[in-house]
């Protein structure tokens, strides 16, 4: 065989799980594999950083996304780089994690306040939640409780606390569109990105950056009220729910939102999110897989049974993960072995993944999702890294 | 017999001077126009032409051809129209018995539907009124649901009368009219099949009449030819 034709054929080899999941992999996986998988991920994170500090490119990567406003793959370029510093904020520390972290943060602390996009297109909502979220959990960091690091991490935490005060929805949610007639406070929310901050309204509260709690007890009702009596969170809350047929709100539909939504209300402390319930919620994820299996990096938005969208599987694993932290510590290894090959079968060579388009904020959000989801189901790092988790 | 004239091929007369005008004009060459006729061409003129002998045979097929094309065309025609008055009376069979309870429920069901909604977009609004007046908080933007959510219940409300009064228009007017004009569609049927059968019988009638008159231009020029030879034969026999 020449050279020549070795080397094509390992190039083909190599590029085979970059462009599929791999199906060869185990019911379950420890923690070492997991450990490896995370150190990839998080060094494409540290490779793939700008040199002002951010992730992703802020601009319109492909012309699937043509349709967006111009303003919004800023927004979500701010949304990934605040996702890319909470992986390397709960990453065990290297020297290399840490200066990206903080150049991550410091770029998020000084970078222009995202603007809505259009009437309809709010995607700056993203900016605001993921912002405020990786602002809070900044905060919370002993690293960062001193020097000129709070009151950086407070004037970001309370820009983007203003987005969100400004446009929740009446409701109390926050979602990404508006729809006619369109008005300065949007009128859409979905259960899922409401979620995503509940828990980090109350540590905006205890820091001082929030002064309002209302805004943070509707938000819950809203979620709340999303809860469907058959274990599913509505996609958005309406007052007659959709529920006939192949709809999004089954429980096929609903495996990551079910995630999302039990570790939001469990976090701030509704006493209906039972540990059985957030069992049941794990068990539907791993038991219905295959919904999401089969939607991961399909282009089309809810293209797949139940209406998933390849977007909803690392979101969702990610908050599974956190699901498992709620739960006795004694059953918490189980669920992160089984949930582990799911993370493990889409994670690229290069460490990176994706499971909807290959637009850099995606590559950069998939990967800290990714990391973020392995990093929560691993013991301590005992050997040649130190720093909090 | 002037309608059988009338219905001769428009090309026979053309196929006649095709034959005879080479024949003509060979004439003028030979006799100029005022020189005194001669006896012998005076008898030739009494003389049957044989190509015009020709021309009538020709007739007589052409008669035939265009009895047979024009007979069978008025066939086609009778054979469509019984096909449509046959469509007809289905249809008006199946309006009978069941196109008429279809269509009425049919409209029955849009007006249940459009009541649905109408009852479905007031409860909706009932809800959101509800789940807004826990907090004072975004009133403006609430005010713009609120307002939204009254014109759909209000259009809804608009829909269901709409549905209502086409359902009662349906039942009144438009059955009664649909079942009539469908009776019309067979009478109509009716009389376009009679008038096909008619118009076969009177083709028939009319092409044997064509036929048999050419047939008779030929005999009689055949009997005026074969008279003419015997003459010349009796008269050569005298001379000889």
């Amino acid at each position: 065989m020449s050279r020549a034709r070795a080397v094509l054929i390992a190039l083909l080899f190599l590029a085979v799980p970059a462009a599929a999941q791999r199906i060869d992999v185990p019911d379950r996986i420890g923690p070492e594999p997991a450990r490896a998988a995370r150190d990839r991920a998080l060094g494409w994170l540290v490779t793939n950083q700008h040199e002002n500090g951010s992730w992703a490119n802020g601009a319109l990567d492909g012309v699937l996304e043509m349709g967006f406003s111009v303003e919004s793959f800023y927004c979500w370029k701010f949304a990934a780089s605040a996702l890319a510093t909470m992986a390397l904020l709960h990453a065990p520390e290297t020297p290399e994690r840490r200066a990206a972290l903080e150049h991550g943060l410091d770029w998020l602390a000084g970078a222009r306040v995202p603007q809505r996009g259009s009437d309809w297109d709010v995607d700056f909502l993203w900016a605001g939640l993921y912002g405020f979220v990786a602002a809070t959990e900044a905060a919370a960091d002993a690293r960062f409780a001193s020097g000129e690091w709070p009151a950086k991490l407070a004037s970001l935490g309370k820009r983007t606390f203003a987005i969100l005060e400004a446009n929740q929805i009446p409701t109390g949610g926050w979602g990404y569109y508006d729809d006619p007639i369109f008005s300065q406070r949007p009128k859409w929310a979905t259960s899922f990105s409401t979620s995503v901050v509940l828990p980090a309204l109350q540590s905006g509260e205890r820091l001082g950056w929030v002064d309002d709690a209302r805004v943070r007890e509707r938000a819950t009702r809203f979620v709340s009220r999303c809860a469907l009596p058959n274990g599913a969170y509505a996609y958005d809350l309406r007052p007659i729910p959709w529920i006939a047929g192949d709809s999004i709100n089954d429980v096929k539909g609903s495996l990551c939102r079910i995630q999302v939504a039990n570790w939001a209300l469990a976090s701030v402390g509704e006493k209906k999110i039972t540990p059985d319930r957030l069992r049941t919620g794990l068990e539907s994820l791993l038991t219905d897989h295959r919904f999401l299996d089969v939607a991961w990096m399909r282009p089309v938005p809810h293209e797949a049974y139940y209406y998933n969208s390849g977007y909803f599987y690392l979101f969702g694993h990610y908050y599974a993960s956190l699901v498992i932290g709620l739960l006795p510590a004694e059953e918490r290894e189980g669920w992160h072995a089984r949930l582990r090959p799911h993370l493990l079968k889409v994670q690229r060579a290069d460490g990176s993944t994706s499971d909807f388009l290959t637009s850099s904020y995606m590559m950069v959000s998939g990967t800290s999702f990714l990391a973020l989801a392995l990093e929560l189901g691993l013991p301590p790092d005992t050997v040649g890294e130190a720093g909090p988790r | 017999m002037p309608v059988a004239n009338a219905r001769r091929s428009p090309l026979l007369p053309w196929l006649a001077a095709l034959v005879l005008v080479p024949g003509v004009a060979a004439c003028s060459t030979t006799a100029p126009k005022n020189e005194p006729a001669k006896e012998d061409d005076e008898e030739d003129e009494d003389e049957v032409d044989p190509k015009e002998l020709d021309v009538a045979r020709m007739g007589v097929e052409l008669a035939r051809l265009e009895a047979e094309q024009e007979l069978a065309l008025a066939e086609s025609k009778r054979a469509t129209a019984r096909s449509k008055l046959e469509k007809a009376e289905s249809e008006r069979e199946a309006f009978a018995a069941d196109g008429r309870k279809l269509e009425r429920d049919e409209a029955q069901l849009g007006l249940d539907r459009s009541l649905g909604s109408a009852q479905d977009a007031e409860s909706e609004l009932k809800e959101l009124e509800a789940m807004y007046s826990e907090e004072e908080f975004a009133e403006k933007t609430k005010e713009l649901v609120l307002q939204r959510g009254k014109r759909t219940l209000e259009h809804a409300k608009r829909a269901a009368d709409l549905s209502q009064r086409k359902l009662a228009l349906l039942e009144k007017y438009e059955l009664l009219e649909k079942e009539r004009e469908l009776e019309e569609n067979v009478l109509e049927a009716r009389q376009t099949l009679m008038e096909a059968e008619q118009e076969l019988a009177r083709t028939g009638v009319e092409h044997k009449i064509a036929v048999a008159k050419a047939e008779q231009e030929l005999a009689d020029l055949e009997k005026k030819a074969a008279k003419e030879a015997k003459k010349k034969a009796k008269k050569e026999e005298k001379s000889s």
